[in-house]
C-alpha cells in the first residue's frame, strides 16, 4: 500500500486548528446567511413594486454566479473601498451573501405556506406589519423550513474549502501546505476528504431526525 | 326593533353606491345599506351572492373599487390632506379598523400560541395595555365563552367548536363597536354548532355592539336579528324585519331561495 | 475593457467546454446511479450509495485536489481538462441521481401495473412508460444542478486550468484594475446561467406539453 499511515497520524494535529478556522467560517457564514436571508425574503414580499424587484434581481444574481468569483471580488475589490478585513472575515461574508440566496428561498416557502387566514386574522386585530411579522407569520414559517436549512448549512460546510483560495488557513490549505513541504500530498488530503465526508454524513444524519421531528410538530 | 325606530340616529355603517369586481365579474354592484348603532343584521343569500365580500370590505380585507363605505361618518377609503380627497393610508385605515372586528369562518386562531395568548396579543400590541391587565381581561373573556378551564389550551387542543368561542373572545378583546360575523358555525361540527350559537345569542343582548353575521342559520337568523338583508348576484334584493322576510316576504326570489334554503 | 476581450474569451471557450462536458458525465451517472439506487439486487443498491454519498459528502473542491493532486501519486495521472470534467461531472451526477430516483419513484404504482398487464418487459415498461413521464419532473430540478455545475467550474482555476475565472485572474494581476475584471466576471457568469435556465425552462415547457398521468389525480 501506497498510503502511509504513520506519516497520515503524525500530520494529523496539523489539521486541529484548521478545523477550528473551519468551523468559525461555517457558523459565521450561516448565521449571517440566515439574517440576510430572512431580509431578501421579507424585501421579496415589500408592497413597494422596486424593493421587491431588486431584492428579487439580487438573489437570482447570487445564485447565478460562481462563489469563488464572489470571494475574489470581495477579497480584492472590497479593500479599494475603504474597509480592511481579515480573509476570515471576508470568507465569512462571502459565504453568508452567497447562502443567504439559497436561504432567501426557503424563507420564501416557508412563508408562502403559511395560511392566508393568518394574515387576515392579523389585520382584523389591526395587528402593524412589524408586529405581524414578528409574532405571527415568522413563527410558524420557520419550523417546516428547519430541516432545509440544516441541509444548506452542510452545503455551505462543505464550500469552506474555497476559502483556500484567500489564504485563509482552513482544512484543504493546511493540506496543501503540508503537501508542497513533504512532497506527499495524498495522505493530508485524503485526511481532508475523510473528515468532510464524516461530519456532512454526521450532519445530515441530525439533519434527517430534525426533518422527523419537524413532521411529528406539524402534525401532532 | 324594527327599521323605523332606528331611523332617527345617524347611521354607524352607511354603504353607499359599493361596488367590488373580480376582473368583470361584478361581486357587489352599485349596494346601499345603511346600519345603526346597536342593531343585529343578518346577511342571507345563496353563496357568491357577495356577503362575505361585504364583510371583508368593512374588514379592509378587500378593496373598495367604486361608491364609499363609511364607519361613524368617517370615510374607510379616503381620507382628506391638506383639504383635498386622497386614498386613505395605513394610519387612517389602522384607525378605521379599530372600531371593527371580525370572526373568520375557519377561525384563523394562531395555532403556536395559547387560547390566552391568542387573545391578549393585539391589546398588548395594538392598545398599548399592560400584560397583566390583557391577562386578566383575556381570562375574563374566556370565562364568559365558557373556556375559563382551557386558557393554557393550543388551537390544536380544542375542538371546532372551543377554537370558535376563543376566536370571538379574541374578537371582543379589542372592544370594537362593530363585529362581523362570517359563516362562524360552517366549518364546525353539528353538535358544536349550539355551543356557539349561544355565545352569540348573549353576545346579541349587548347594546354596545352592532353586529353584521353572514349566516346559512335561518332560524337563528331569525331569532336574533333586528334586521334581514337578503342578497343575490352583489345586490340587495329584500331588507326587512325577520318576521317580514321569515313571514311573508315581498320579493319572488326571497320567497324562492328560503323555500329552497328550509325544505329540509 | 476591450482590451481584455481575447483573454476573456479563451477563458469563456474552457468554461463552456468543462460546462458541457461534465453535464454529459453527469447525465450518465446520475441515470446510471439513480436506476442503481431502485435495482433489486442490494450490491447494486449498495454501490450506487456509496457513489452518492462519497461525491455528496465531500466538498467539490477537495475532490478536485485529490484528484489532480494526490491520485498522479499511486500512478493515476490526468490532465487538468480531464480531471475538471471528471469531478465535476461525477460531483453533479452524484446530486442528480438523487433526481432521477425520486422521479422514477414518484410515478404512480399503477404505471407499472398497466405496463405489465400489456405484456411489456421490464426494459420496455422503463423505457416506453416510465422514463417519458418521469423526465419531466426531472427537469427543474435538473436545469438547477447544470447552473450549479456551471459555477463550479470556476474551480478548476486553482488546478491553474485557463477558464473564465482563471483567465480573469491573470488580468487582475496584470492591469491591478479588481474592480472591473471581477465586475465583467460576475455579469459573463450571469448571463450564462440566465441563458441556461431560459434554455432548460423551455425544454420543461416541450416535455409537459399535452402530459398528464391518464387517470385521476
Amino acid at each position: 500500500m501506497i498510503f502511509d499511515w504513520g506519516f497520515a497520524f503524525s500530520i494529523l494535529p496539523a489539521f486541529g486548528q484548521a478545523l477550528v478556522v473551519t468551523m468559525q467560517a461555517t457558523l459565521a457564514g450561516m448565521a449571517l446567511a440566515l439574517v440576510l436571508g430572512l431580509v431578501w425574503a421579507i424585501a421579496r414580499r415589500s408592497r413597494n413594486r422596486l424593493v421587491a424587484f431588486c431584492a428579487g434581481f439580487l438573489v437570482e444574481f447570487i445564485r447565478s454566479t460562481p462563489l469563488l468569483v464572489q470571494l475574489y471580488f470581495l477579497f480584492y475589490v472590497l479593500p479599494l473601498w475603504g474597509p480592511r478585513i481579515t480573509p476570515l472575515e471576508t470568507g465569512i461574508l462571502a459565504l453568508g451573501l452567497h447562502y443567504s440566496a439559497y436561504t432567501a428561498e426557503v424563507y420564501r416557502a416557508g412563508i408562502n405556506g403559511v395560511a392566508r387566514g393568518q394574515w387576515e386574522a392579523a389585520l382584523a386585530l389591526n395587528l402593524g406589519r412589524a408586529v405581524t411579522w414578528r409574532t405571527v407569520i415568522l413563527p410558524q414559517a420557520v419550523v417546516p423550513i428547519l430541516p432545509a436549512l440544516g441541509n444548506y448549512l452542510v452545503a455551505l460546510f462543505k464550500e469552506t474549502p474555497l476559502l483556500s483560495a484567500i489564504t485563509l488557513l482552513e482544512l484543504l490549505h493546511t493540506a496543501k501546505l503540508i503537501g508542497a513541504d513533504t512532497f506527499r500530498y495524498l495522505e493530508p488530503l485524503s485526511l481532508v476528504g475523510a473528515l468532510f465526508l464524516i461530519l456532512s454524513l454526521m450532519a445530515s444524519t441530525l439533519t434527517r431526525k430534525l426533518e422527523k421531528a419537524c413532521d411529528r410538530f406539524r402534525h401532532g | 326593533m324594527t327599521v323605523s325606530a332606528t331611523d332617527n340616529k345617524p347611521a354607524l355603517i352607511r354603504i353607499s353606491r359599493a361596488g367590488k369586481f373580480y376582473g368583470a365579474h361584478k361581486v357587489i354592484d352599485g349596494m346601499n345599506l345603511d346600519i345603526f348603532p346597536s342593531e343585529k343584521v343578518a346577511l342571507i343569500g345563496p353563496s357568491g351572492s357577495g356577503k362575505s365580500t361585504l364583510l371583508r370590505l368593512l374588514m379592509t380585507l378587500e378593496k373598495l373599487d367604486e361608491g364609499e363605505i363609511e364607519i361613524d361618518g368617517v370615510s374607510m377609503w379616503t381620507e382628506s390632506m391638506a383639504g383635498r380627497k386622497v386614498p386613505a393610508g395605513p394610519a387612517h385605515l389602522k384607525a378605521i379598523r379599530s372600531h371593527i372586528g371580525m370572526v373568520f369562518q375557519s377561525f384563523n386562531l394562531f395555532p403556536h400560541m395559547t387560547a390566552l395568548k391568542n387573545i391578549t396579543l393585539a391589546p398588548v400590541t395594538v392598545l398599548g395595555m399592560g400584560k397583566e391587565e390583557a391577562r386578566q381581561r383575556a381570562v375574563e373573556l374566556l370565562g364568559e365563552v365558557g373556556l375559563g378551564h382551557k386558557q393554557n389550551a393550543y388551537p390544536g387542543q380544542l375542538s371546532g367548536g372551543e377554537k370558535q368561542r376563543v376566536a370571538i373572545a379574541r374578537a371582543l378583546a379589542l372592544r370594537p363597536r362593530i363585529l362581523l360575523f362570517d359563516e362562524i358555525t360552517s366549518a364546525l361540527d353539528p353538535e358544536t354548532v349550539g355551543e356557539v350559537l349561544e355565545v352569540l345569542r348573549r353576545l346579541a343582548q349587548r347594546q354596545d355592539i352592532t353586529m353584521l353575521l353572514v349566516t346559512h342559520q335561518m332560524h337563528f337568523a331569525r331569532e336574533v336579528a333586528d334586521r334581514v338583508v337578503f342578497m343575490e348576484h352583489g345586490k340587495i334584493i329584500e331588507d326587512a324585519a325577520p318576521g317580514q322576510i321569515f313571514g311573508s316576504p315581498k320579493q319572488e326570489r326571497t320567497r324562492e331561495f328560503l323555500k329552497s334554503v328550509l325544505q329540509y | 475593457m476591450v482590451d481584455y476581450l481575447p483573454a476573456m474569451l479563451s477563458g469563456l471557450k474552457v468554461t463552456v467546454l468543462l460546462t458541457l462536458g461534465a453535464m454529459a458525465v453527469a447525465f450518465v451517472a446520475a441515470f446510471a446511479a439513480g436506476m442503481a439506487r431502485l435495482s433489486r439486487r442490494a450490491p447494486v443498491r449498495g454501490l450506487a450509495l456509496v457513489y452518492i454519498e462519497l461525491f455528496r459528502g465531500t466538498s467539490a473542491l477537495v475532490q478536485l485536489f485529490w484528484v489532480y493532486f494526490a491520485l498522479p501519486l499511486v500512478g493515476i495521472r490526468f490532465d487538468a481538462v480531464t480531471a475538471g470534467i471528471l469531478v465535476l461531472g461525477l460531483n453533479t451526477g452524484a446530486y442528480g441521481a438523487e433526481v432521477v430516483r425520486g422521479a422514477l419513484s414518484a410515478i404512480p404504482r399503477e404505471q407499472y401495473q398497466a405496463a405489465w398487464a400489456l405484456n411489456l418487459s421490464p426494459a420496455q415498461a422503463l423505457w416506453r412508460v416510465i422514463l417519458p413521464q418521469a423526465v419531466i419532473a426531472m427537469v427543474p430540478p435538473a436545469g438547477n444542478l447544470a447552473i450549479e455545475l456551471l459555477k463550479n467550474t470556476a474551480l478548476v482555476s486553482l488546478i491553474t486550468l485557463g477558464d473564465l475565472t482563471f483567465q480573469a485572474q491573470t488580468l487582475r494581476a496584470a492591469t491591478l484594475e479588481s474592480g472591473p475584471v471581477f465586475a465583467l466576471l460576475l455579469g459573463i457568469y450571469f448571463l450564462l446561467a440566465q441563458t441556461m435556465r431560459f434554455g432548460f425552462r423551455r425544454l420543461e415547457n416541450r416535455l409537459a406539453h399535452g402530459q398528464d398521468y391518464g387517470g385521476v389525480r
